[in-house]
């Protein structure tokens, strides 16, 4: 089911090369679309749109980290196999290789009806197709125990790898053999409701 | 009248026939992109991954097919992954990779 999905919107792609060209309004050059966030669906997206429309489609993607940190392999990190540096990756390439515009802010509105996305930093960028790919976070309010002074410094999730990364694999390291560590997941009733029935959700054991 | 629909429904069966085996070469693009996540972008692999660029296509084929049929030992994600595909798209997916650089 999940990977038909992926299929599926592989094949959008490619439509949408197809049709480059044909909803470009002024500037004298090819359709623009936004990719909001800079995880392995939006970066892969925006490169694939400008490989696959040769160069044809203006992509700008909206991140708010300077780089990419891996969260799948973050394990290795925390076991000490890996370091941080390993699993980390600049966003560079995407516009030296693939001619992505990068910018490094947060997406406060999208306006749907006037096609523009206004971030956090003021500016405002119009588009002719937007791909909403902000990832996952946490509903805080909704985990009273993790509100209380010194929880969030103390109970990491590292379901974002990072400094949530770091600070469980220094956790580790200072604990003395024969200590405990407990490791739990939220019950699925408070996943909430609208993440998609196809995307991935956080096993037991997984951490990302 | 019940006779021409017969005959209507046979001739759209046998395009819809011709269609499925002839996989537009867009469409084995975006079939062969699925396999990037591990393989690389257009087969071009990552160091300790099987690059699949310029894979011989019978080759290619014979392995799909063998994970498809459970033929080889279950070591990777591939068999269950070759299950989804049909002979037809793994021969486009195959031709598609063949045709890749190295």
């Amino acid at each position: 089911m999940q990977r038909r999905h992926f299929l599926q919107t592989g094949s959008a792609l490619g439509a949408m090369g197809m049709v480059s060209g044909c909803a470009s309004i002024g500037g004298g050059s090819g359709p623009k679309v936004v990719v909001i966030g800079g995880g392995y669906s939006g970066a892969t997206a925006a490169k694939y749109l400008r490989m696959w429309s040769e160069h044809q489609i203006q992509v700008t993607l909206v991140e708010p980290n300077s780089a990419f940190i891996s969260c799948p392999i973050s394990n290795l990190v925390i076991g000490g196999s890996k370091t941080i540096a390993d699993i980390t990756t600049p966003y560079d390439n995407l516009t030296k290789r693939h001619g992505v515009k990068v910018i490094k802010d947060r997406v406060n509105t999208i306006d749907a009806d006037k096609r523009i996305v206004k971030l956090a930093g003021g500016t405002e960028l119009s588009y002719d197709r937007l791909i909403v790919s902000p990832g996952v976070d946490f509903m805080w309010e909704t985990l009273p125990g993790m509100n209380r002074a010194g929880a969030k410094e103390q109970v990491m999730h590292a379901w974002k790898a990072g400094e949530q990364t770091l600070t469980l694999r220094k956790q580790l390291e200072a604990m003395p053999d024969g200590g405990v560590f407990a490791m739990s997941r939220p019950a699925l009733t408070s996943v909430p409701a609208r993440w998609p029935t196809t995307s991935p959700r956080p096993s037991p054991r997984a951490r990302c | 009248m019940k006779m021409k629909h017969a005959v209507t429904a046979a001739a759209w069966l046998a395009v819809s026939g011709l269609v499925q085996a002839q996989i537009d070469p867009l469409q084995a693009r975006s079939l062969a992109a699925s396999c990037a996540a591990c393989h690389g972008t257009d087969g071009r692999a990552q160091p300790a991954m099987v690059s699949l660029a310029g894979y011989n296509k019978n080759e290619l084929v014979r392995k799909m097919q063998d994970y498809k049929a459970d033929r080889v030992p279950a070591a990777t994600i591939m068999h269950q992954l070759a299950k989804g595909y049909t002979d037809e798209q793994i021969e486009a997916i195959a031709g598609y990779f063949a045709a890749q650089k190295r």
